[in-house]
This record gives C-alpha cells, structure tokens and sequence, in this order.
C-alpha cells in the first residue's frame, strides 16, 4: 500500500446508510484510505430515510473498493444506525469515524441528516463529515 | 427534507403585495418590490458584503463567484423573489425556492446596517403576499433553534413549528388551499 505522507496510519469505520452523502463519504474515503495506507472498515447502516436497498449499497461499496483495488472490510450493523455505529468505533477502538456531512436544501442550506447529529454528539471518537 | 411535513390547514393572511413603500424604525424610506433583472448587480453587491456573522446554515455563501452561482439558483424559473430597496442599494432579499413536493422552501436577509429596523417584517409580509398572488400554498424554512427573534417573526406572520427534533427547527405556513 503507497503512503504519501509519514503519518501513521489510522483505523478507520465508515459508516454509510446510502443517502446520497453517504456515497459521496464513501468515494473520499476510500481515495484517502488508499493515499494514507489506513486500515478501513465500511458498515453499511440501516438507514430509514434512504431509497437505497442493503444490496445495492453493499454492490456500490464494492464497486468503489475494487475501482482502486482497496481492501477492506464490510458489515452490516442492525439496528438504530447512529448508536451502533458509535459503539463499534468505541468497542473495536477506531481511531477515527467518518459519515456524510449533510445534503444540501433547495435554497442550497446545509441540512445535517439525523444520523450524523446522533454521532457528533454521541461519539468519542473523532468523526469526520465529508462536504 | 420531509414530504410528509404537516402543513397548517388554514390559510394564512391577508398580506400586503409588492411595491409597498414605508419609513423603517430609523426613518430611512425603503420600498419592498419584485426583484427584476436589473437588480442584480446591487444585489450581488449586498451579498458581498453580508457579515459572515449572520450566515446562517452555509448560506449566504463567501465570495463573489460563489455568490453569483448561488443567486442564479435562487432568481431562476419557478422562484420568487422580492428585494428591500433604499435609494439604489438592495438592503434585504427575500425568497422561495420550489422543491421536489411542488412546496417552496423560504429564505430572508437583511444587510447588517438595516437589521433591527423592522425591515424583515415587511419583507417577510410582502414575500408572502407575493408568493400567494403567484399561486404558491405552502411554504417551509429552517432556521436554528437558538435565532429566537426569527422564530419569533415568522410565528408572528402565521408559521408554525412541524419539526423540533434536530438541531434546526422546521417552520411551515400554508398561503392556500386550492389546487
């Protein structure tokens, strides 16, 4: 795996629930895990608000890992997506979360999704939003 | 975004249509009127100098370009805009944006040199009046939980809170119930 800077590594949890931010974090992450050598696991969530099947997005998550040849691991985490998220970061000691950042309103407003406020003001683990 | 949100079930009104013309708390004469084209450029002029301070949920956006491609949204088919105008300065926009429900989402600013003046008001008044001439019947906005005197204004015109669960609140009015 290349590194481009001399940074350890980070484990890293993804958590995506197929809104369309979600796939966006999904992208970036993957480029950056890939630059910065760091160790990634994708759990795709439960996510009541996306349009999304658990099969479609386990097929993007796939997609995207093989598009760039990374290797990582994917779950499904059950249940209320926001809290399981932040007990496998906390349990499994992640360095670092990553979610999507919100979806933007018509008027072009930053509207954060209810899973990233449960994580922000949930999780000890530093989080990451993808804008 | 929620389609399902519960929209008042009386109309709210009457209000006043642009032009409306009166003296803010300050005595400044300013007129309330349709944006036309030719406004742009004192409008984009107001963003410009918005206080980033005031911004509220990543918009007014910071810069000219990002203005310029903001503002092209907003003034585009299917919105409706109404400016505050004292001598050839805009001072205040009002707008509403369609989404995907056939709804339009609500959005006001008052340069910081003219808040507090009783400016906002007029404008919110004359934007509705506005959307409802056009045929609009309902309308939502956000706004943070903690910006008390906006929560205050637009309950005043007749909003009322349908979400208070995140970080922002969600507001709507219905302007008519027809179609």
């Amino acid at each position: 795996m290349r590194r481009t800077a001399d940074v350890p590594p980070m484990k890293v949890l993804l958590g995506i629930g197929g809104s369309e931010d979600s796939i966006e974090a999904l992208r970036r992450t993957v480029d950056r895990a890939q630059g910065a050598g760091d160790d990634l696991t994708v759990a795709i969530l439960d996510n009541p608000e996306s349009d999304r099947t658990y099969e479609e997005i386990e097929a993007e998550v796939q997609a995207t890992l093989d598009e760039v040849s990374c290797d990582a691991d994917i779950r499904h985490l059950e249940g209320d997506p926001g809290s399981e998220l932040v007990s496998a970061a906390e349990l499994e000691d992640f360095d670092e979360v990553v979610i999507g950042g919100g979806q933007q309103s018509p008027m072009g407003k930053i509207r954060l999704g209810p899973i990233a406020e449960f994580v922000l003001l949930n999780s000890h683990v530093t989080v990451t939003l993808v804008r | 975004m929620n389609a399902d949100r519960p929209y008042p079930e009386t109309e709210s009104g009457p209000f006043p249509e642009p032009p409306v013309e009166f003296a803010d708390n300050e005595d400044r004469p300013i007129t309330v009127r349709a944006y036309e084209s030719d406004d742009l450029e004192a409008l984009v002029s107001m963003y410009v100098d918005f206080d980033p301070a005031d911004r509220a949920q990543g918009i007014p956006p910071i810069g000219e370009q990002r203005v310029r491609n903001w503002l092209d949204h907003l003034l585009g088919e299917g919105s409706h805009n109404v400016i505050a105008v004292q001598g050839g300065d805009v001072v205040g926009h009002a707008t509403l944006v369609e989404d995907d429900d056939g709804a339009y989402e609500l959005a006001i600013f008052v340069h910081q040199d003219y808040q507090g003046a009783g400016i906002g008001t007029t404008l919110l008044e004359t934007l509705m009046g506005f959307g409802k001439a056009n045929g609009v019947e309902k309308v939502w906005l956000t706004v943070e939980r903690w910006n008390r005197p906006a929560v205050k204004l637009y309950e005043k015109v007749g909003f009322e809170t349908t979400e208070a669960e995140s970080f922002e609140l969600e507001m709507a009015i219905r302007l008519r119930s027809d179609g």
